[in-house]
């Protein structure tokens, strides 16, 4: 009698189309059953999971993640990692197993005093960023200079100023992430070896970053191209004298915007593309004007005036991503002409502003109608705009071209770069 | 309406409509190549025995005015709720038919018999079902070498010790 057929006789092809109605724990259940299948699990997977984030895969048990991580560990080039010490899934044993290309990690929650000797293992690192939840690290900077030769780029959260101290033994790093504070000949010993130094993000940086400091910074790190901090005393008319100056976030002092945007508007116009203002004060004209002749543009955050600072930015024509979240005194007329002049233009949060009616919408979706594509979103939650205004609209409109969103942004992101609004509050009445 | 003849592997002949014939792209194509001379001549298909021939041309009769599926997103996981009741009744057959079914399916290039045979497969496969209950399930041998399955344990006895 003839045998009967069963599931082992299909070919490929009729596997991998099975496998693609099943969830990631039922895929990986199936590929756990025989060899047959889990190479098909690895033909079809073969190209994704690049990147990973803990929480975000939808995997509930260990045996899950062991048979993913042994799978598919050998593809993940980056892993975020949000779960903590209590978390049941504790998986950097098997990421330290698996993951044999992996060259980014980022570890916000578990602590450095558990996870120290796996992520040690992991040479193939370029970019670690640790936030040291807890603050049970002794030597892990010193520790990962020897053991990772490759890191590149390093990003610590609240490491004690000792420790920080062996960041100066990195010499290679092209980006630095240091959310705390060291004294000022401190973070010059730091970044003194540091002339490959790309990316720079500090927070406060009021202890360190002094006039003195930021200048040594200049005349060292000649290729920064990304610089953001909050709250600092120096003089800031010196960041005019980064020629490579691409993405700047800073928060500036009330009593320095004027000299600041003149200086920036003379010396970085040709090469300026993201200027964040942290903690945003208001823009006045003048000021406005500064920033209007900042031509390569393309991010923008700020909160301008009124309209007559909008009418300046509205100068601007390489913008895609602009933020006048809580500028509550705008109207709707020159952003509109800023929309119409920045055919790039991606992304437009004007939650907040008050101002904003209907009417700006009907004049954006004409703005739109002459694009050949890149559609906008518009994020207007507390705004004058009808929450149905969409649904009022004739068809001859072009409307798939806006995505009018009535919530608040979840962030700006793009070139590498992440920016996400503060909650509105008025820090000043804080 | 000409009639289209096919021939099973064990040389049975079936004779239906182009409607339905068409269903399959591989016989669309292979009479378009025949051209004229597909009037009387009879098509082989080797790889289909009768009895499953039967059931195809059954299921293709019933679906042959069917609108053409639509494309889906490929990296989504997909639907699997959605079988008919006529086709979860027509596949209310034993695993041995089911699987000759789909390799049929699979052959002959039928878009929606591979489709609503892959989604019963599934649907048996869902819902948490351990490895061991899979392959209980489908009569599958476990060839993993006894270390590939221990290393697969061990990794995870660190954890659970915590």
């Amino acid at each position: 009698m003839a045998r009967i057929t069963n599931f082992s006789d299909l070919n490929r092809s009729c596997v991998l189309f099975i496998f693609k109605f099943l969830s990631l724990e039922d895929q990986l259940h199936l590929a756990r059953c025989c060899r047959g299948f889990r190479d098909a699990f690895v033909q079809l997977h073969r190209h994704h999971f690049h990147d990973v984030i803990d929480r975000e895969t939808n995997l509930r048990t260990l045996d899950d993640w062991q048979t993913f991580l042994w799978l598919c560990g050998g593809s993940i080039r980056s892993i975020q990692s949000y779960f903590d010490d209590d978390h049941p899934l504790q998986l950097l044993p098997m990421i330290s197993k698996y993951c044999y290309r992996l060259e980014s990690i980022t570890i916000n929650n578990a602590t450095v005093a558990r996870t120290q000797p796996y992520l040690l293992k992991i040479t193939s690192l370029r970019k670690v960023h640790v936030r040291n939840y807890k603050s049970t690290s002794k030597d892990l900077i010193k520790a990962m200079q020897i053991r990772l030769p490759h890191i590149t780029s390093l990003g610590l959260e609240s490491f004690e100023r000792r420790e920080l101290q062996e960041v100066v033994h990195f010499r290679n790093l092209v980006e630095l992430l240091m959310y705390d504070e060291v004294t000022a000949s401190e973070f010059t010993a730091i970044i003194k070896p540091m002339s490959n130094l790309r990316s720079l993000q500090l927070r406060n940086a009021k202890r360190f970053l002094t006039t003195g400091s930021l200048r040594y910074l200049a005349s060292t790190c000649r290729h920064l191209e990304k610089l953001s901090f909050n709250d600092c005393d120096a003089d800031l008319t010196l960041l005019s004298q980064f020629s490579n100056l691409k993405y700047l976030q800073i928060y500036c002092p009330e009593e320095l915007k004027g000299r600041f945007f003149k200086a920036l508007a003379i010396n970085c116009s040709s090469h300026l593309e993201f200027l964040i203002l942290h903690r945003k004060r208001w823009i006045n004209e003048e000021q406005a004007q500064h920033i209007s002749a900042l031509k390569s543009l393309k991010w923008l955050v700020c909160k301008p005036r009124d309209d007559s600072c909008v009418q300046h930015l509205a100068k601007l024509s390489q913008l895609e991503c602009v933020s006048f979240q809580c500028a509550r005194e705008i109207g709707e007329q020159k952003l509109s002409i800023m929309v119409a002049n920045n055919d790039q233009l991606r992304y437009l949060n004007i939650c907040y502003c008050l101002g904003i009616t209907d009417s700006f919408v009907l004049d954006t979706l004409e703005s739109l109608a002459k694009r050949a594509f890149q559609p906008l979103h518009l994020f207007a939650a507390a705004t004058d705009i009808r929450h149905d205004i969409m649904d009022r609209l004739p068809p001859d409109y072009p409307l798939k071209m806006l995505c009018l969103n009535f919530e608040c942004s979840e962030g700006i992101t793009g070139n590498n770069h992440f920016y996400i609004d503060e909650p509105e509050f008025d820090r000043q009445a804080v | 309406m000409p009639i289209i003849r096919l021939e099973s592997s064990d040389k049975e002949i079936f004779d239906t409509d182009q409607e339905t014939a068409k269903c399959s792209e591989t016989i669309k194509t292979a009479l378009e190549d025949l051209g004229d001379e597909s009037d009387n001549s009879v098509l082989p298909l080797p790889n289909v025995n009768s009895l499953i021939l039967k059931k195809v041309l059954h299921w293709a009769t019933y679906h042959k005015d069917d609108a053409e599926l639509a494309e889906e997103d490929e990296n989504k996981e997909k639907r699997t709720d959605d079988i008919s009741s006529w086709d979860a009744d027509f596949l209310k057959v034993d695993q041995g038919t089911l699987f000759e079914l789909i390799l049929a399916a699979n052959y002959l290039n039928i878009q929606g018999l591979l489709d609503v045979t892959c989604k019963t497969v599934a649907n048996m496969i869902k819902g948490g079902k351990s490895p061991q209950e899979i392959r209980d399930t489908f009569g599958i041998t476990n060839d993993f070498s006894p270390s590939e399955e221990e290393q697969v344990r061990k990794e995870n006895e660190w954890c659970e010790d915590k």
